[in-house]
């Protein structure tokens, strides 16, 4: 028998289409909470909240990857809480959770490189079910420390879009 | 099944020989001091060093147990008088647990050649074997006093009950009887003792079995009073003669180690019962006061304490704050609710648990803090080296021992000591011939002393030495382009002296091992800043200097103001703020364009930093003259922040921003707030580089 690696998703929807990640990778799902922004993050992060007596940082997917770049953020918005491979516990913005997910990572189908919008890297394939097909993130990856150092920090017109919002 | 992990172990034992080494080296220090040892400080010392041996040998640290062993079994010649304690003893003995913790470094790092190794221990034996040469008349005489039981007692005539009990203890010792009637009544005498004892051994025995050592056993057979021949004897005699630490201590050198007493059964020396009889006796009557005082008594000062892990104590923390912020939750909510008989009793028991919430955090507060001693305690050693290698004489105190401080600050905090320590024995206090020349005591004196006031710490080291060369200071700041001449002549002697802060400054002409490269007080600085403290310095040319450390009670909780910018809200650390004012249009000047303000406060030009500009936060106020301004401490200088309101005083738990995200400019940390919100920490330094950066 080969290792098939049978995993568990959790399916959301950002826009449209869903994702998925792996659902050992989070830690719970709440309601968007009172987020205090950081003066000089960029626009996708949308400051800071108190999860379990930590200090974590909360990321709008959807204006990461200019799924949404005008979303609205209310009593029904969506935060799923992830802990990353590093312990860091970060918060994701998303428009809607769905469902659950077995998926075998070894069927998955390659991520085409055609420029979109979540470069191949942040993904960790596409995955078919009947006639959707859900994309399943590298939640490590688009999380990655560096990543987040080099990027989160934007230039100033940036930062006070989100301020002054 | 679990894997048995001899690296946890290990870093348990590395934790307790830290302790144990300071302990022993403290003692050594005294001794050489006072160039004398008496009994129960070499006795302490012998079961410091045995502890080390035994506990290294179950991590299997088999060559620093090997080292330790041939000191301990130096130690227990000095023990039990074979030797007798000579001054220079004790710098031998220093010099020799330097060599231990060396050899602990290598092995633990595995770099330990085993030639390196045995160069070592030879060249230890070899020193060790030259005391044990001279000693060896008196050793003899030992050894004749030790069979004649008489001259025993006429030495011990002082009192007639311990006279009797050597009697019957020898007596014992020498025939070892098995009869139940010669084995009765020394039995009794010590049986008391034992019990005396009793929850001695149990500390002990506690500690022992932590320690994955199995005596469990022979404490059974103690006290079922079934002794087999040999043992019986020592272990009571060694009840009597350790006070009750012996008995292990013995029992597991014959255990694991089989040197000592059964080795040279001829060797038994009732000199060796004897004066730890007289001892034994103390005890005895302290333990009777203090079981009259229904007070448990003190075995060791470790043994009524625990190690428990600093981020143990920190989740606890978070979960009191998790607690604090749901009660706050639950306190809201009632506020909600229309029964006003339940919302009452709610409400009063809300405030109970409150009460219990706040106790709670407190106690847990309190489990972080430990005396100061901690800190001093690894100085005498510091102290002694360096002046050994400068050759001057020091005279070191410390005040405020018990005095305490949080356990996670001290570490930010004994490099920084250490370095203003051995910055003032090297360029401070001056060689013995110049002391003598002006007239001063050739002794330099070196105090340090901690004290809480206005819920600070403050933390001085003083020395009579020199003081700091003020003119040559500010000459080497010119040169080093750290101001220029006009600057320096407006500043005041204090300034001055703070230039021995900046980077890359030394006035020192030789640079020595021990400091003068000009690198530390900068890092000094920078590490009582990380700790949110300040670092202050007073001299007095040829009387010497004081530095003077202000530090918070705890990192982990900070008294800060709310402020308004705009709609946000921050929090800015009291310990920062000098003074607030709302400003009147006069007192603003502007240098250049509207970008650089300055408030003219009295006889200062502080520059104003718009906190709305640095955050990107849509100001309410334009106008300097409509908001407010508070005067904040950024570093060495002054500046003047612009925010909108103040709100109330609080306290705060500080938590890091970087744990999960990353720092960002000009905030040094968050917050829970009490509604669960997080709440930014103003960094007055990190302020200022923004603004700096943006000036240039």
């Amino acid at each position: 028998m080969s290792t098939t690696q049978i995993n568990q998703l959790l399916t959301f929807k950002l826009g449209n289409e869903t994702y998925g990640i792996e659902i050992n990778k989070v830690r719970e799902i709440l309601t968007y909470p009172v987020v205090t922004p950081i003066p000089d993050a960029s626009c996708w992060v949308k400051g800071v909240i108190n999860l379990r007596g930590e200090v974590a940082p909360i990321i709008d997917l959807r204006v990461r990857f200019n799924i949404n770049t005008q979303p609205v953020y209310n009593e029904r918005t969506i935060v799923i809480a992830v802990r990353t491979q590093d312990a860091r516990m970060i918060g994701l913005v998303v428009d809607e959770v769905s469902d659950m997910e077995n998926v075998d990572l070894d069927k998955l189908y390659p991520a085409p490189d055609m420029g979109a919008s979540i470069a191949p890297k942040y993904l960790k394939g596409l995955f078919k079910k009947e006639e959707k097909m859900i994309v399943i993130l590298d939640i490590d990856k688009i999380l990655d420390k560096e990543e987040m150092q080099r990027l989160s920090r934007h230039p100033q017109e940036a930062a006070s879009h989100v301020l002054a919002a | 099944m679990a894997v048995f992990d001899i690296n946890k172990y290990r870093q348990m034992f590395l934790e307790e020989a830290e302790d144990i080494f300071e302990i022993i080296d403290n003692i050594l220090l005294e001794a050489e001091d006072a160039g004398d040892m008496d009994n129960e400080t070499i006795n302490s010392l012998f079961r410091s060093v045995h502890t080390l041996k035994g506990n290294s040998a179950s991590v299997e640290l088999s060559k620093f147990a090997a080292l330790a062993h041939e000191l301990e079994f130096f130690m227990d010649k000095l023990r039990n008088g074979k030797l007798l304690f000579e001054e220079s003893m004790a710098s031998l003995l220093i010099d020799g647990v330097d060599t231990l913790k060396h050899i602990l470094e290598l092995e633990l790092s595995d770099e330990l050649e085993h030639d390196y190794f045995m160069t070592i221990k030879e060249e230890l034996l070899y020193k060790l074997d030259n005391f044990s040469q001279d000693i060896k008349e008196i050793e003899l005489l030992n050894e004749e006093f030790s069979v004649e039981e008489s001259k025993v007692i006429e030495v011990e005539k002082e009192d007639e009950f311990l006279v009797k009990e050597i009697e019957e203890v020898s007596a014992f010792g020498m025939l070892f009887p098995r009869e139940s009637n010669a084995y009765g009544p020394m039995n009794g005498g010590i049986m008391d003792l034992g019990e005396d004892e009793g929850f001695g051994f149990f500390d002990e025995l506690e500690l022992l079995d932590d320690e994955g050592f199995g005596f469990f056993h022979e404490l059974e057979s103690v006290d079922n009073k079934e002794f087999d021949e040999g043992f019986g004897f020592f272990d009571d005699t060694e009840i009597i003669n350790d006070e009750g630490f012996g008995f292990f201590d013995e029992l597991e050198l014959v255990d694991d180690e089989g040197f000592g007493f059964f080795d040279e059964p001829s060797n038994i020396e009732y000199k060796k019962v004897q004066a730890p009889l007289r001892e034994a006796k103390k005890e005895i009557e302290v333990k009777d006061n203090e079981a009259k005082d229904g007070k448990k008594f003190k075995v060791d000062n470790a043994s009524n304490s625990i190690r428990v892990d600093l981020s143990k104590i920190d989740a606890l923390m978070n979960n009191i704050g998790e607690l604090v912020i749901a009660h706050s939750m639950l306190t809201q909510y009632t506020f909600m609710m229309q029964d006003q008989k339940i919302k009452s009793e709610l409400s009063e028991r809300l405030d109970l648990l409150d009460r219990y919430i706040r106790e709670l955090q407190e106690s847990v507060m309190g489990v972080r803090m430990i005396p100061m001693e901690t800190v001093f305690s690894k100085f005498p050693k510091v102290i002694r080296d360096t002046a050994k290698k400068l050759n001057k004489k020091i005279d070191f105190r410390h005040y405020g021992d018990s005095v305490e401080i949080d356990k996670a600050m001290i570490e930010g905090l004994t490099d920084p000591l250490t370095h203003i320590v051995r910055n003032a024995m090297d360029h401070g206090i001056e060689s013995i011939d110049r002391r003598k020349a002006v007239g001063k005591n050739e002794t330099g004196t070196l105090i340090m002393s901690a004290e809480q006031a206005n819920g600070q710490m403050i933390i001085k080291i003083q020395d009579d030495g020199g003081g700091i060369n003020l003119a040559r200071v500010t000459e080497k700041a010119i040169q080093n382009g750290i101001l220029d001449e006009s600057q320096a002549a407006q500043m005041s002697k204090d300034d001055k002296a703070m230039l021995i802060f900046a980077p890359g400054l030394s006035t020192a002409e030789a640079v020595t091992d021990i400091s003068g490269r000009g690198v530390g007080m900068d890092v000094v600085m920078s590490n009582i800043k990380k700790l949110g403290g300040v670092v202050k310095v007073e001299t007095e040319e040829g009387m010497g200097s004081t530095f003077t450390i202000v530090l918070p009670l705890t990192l982990a909780i900070l008294d800060g103001l709310n402020i308004r910018v705009g709609e946000e809200h921050f929090i800015l650390p009291l310990s920062a703020i000098i003074e607030t004012l709302k400003p009147e249009e006069d007192m603003i000047k502007q240098i250049g364009d509207e970008e650089s303000e300055v408030l003219m406060l009295r006889n200062e030009f502080i520059p104003v930093v718009r906190l709305h500009t640095t955050f990107n936060i849509t100001p309410e106020n334009h106008k300097l003259s409509d908001g407010l301004l508070i005067v904040v401490r950024s570093g060495a200088k002054k500046i003047a922040l612009f925010v909108d309101e103040f709100m109330n005083q609080q306290q705060f738990v500080v938590k890091p921003l970087d744990k999960n995200f990353r720092n960002a400019q000009g905030i040094g940390g968050a917050t829970v707030r009490g509604d669960g919100t997080i709440g930014l920490i103003i960094d007055t330094m990190n302020i200022t580089q923004n603004t700096t950066r943006r000036a240039s």
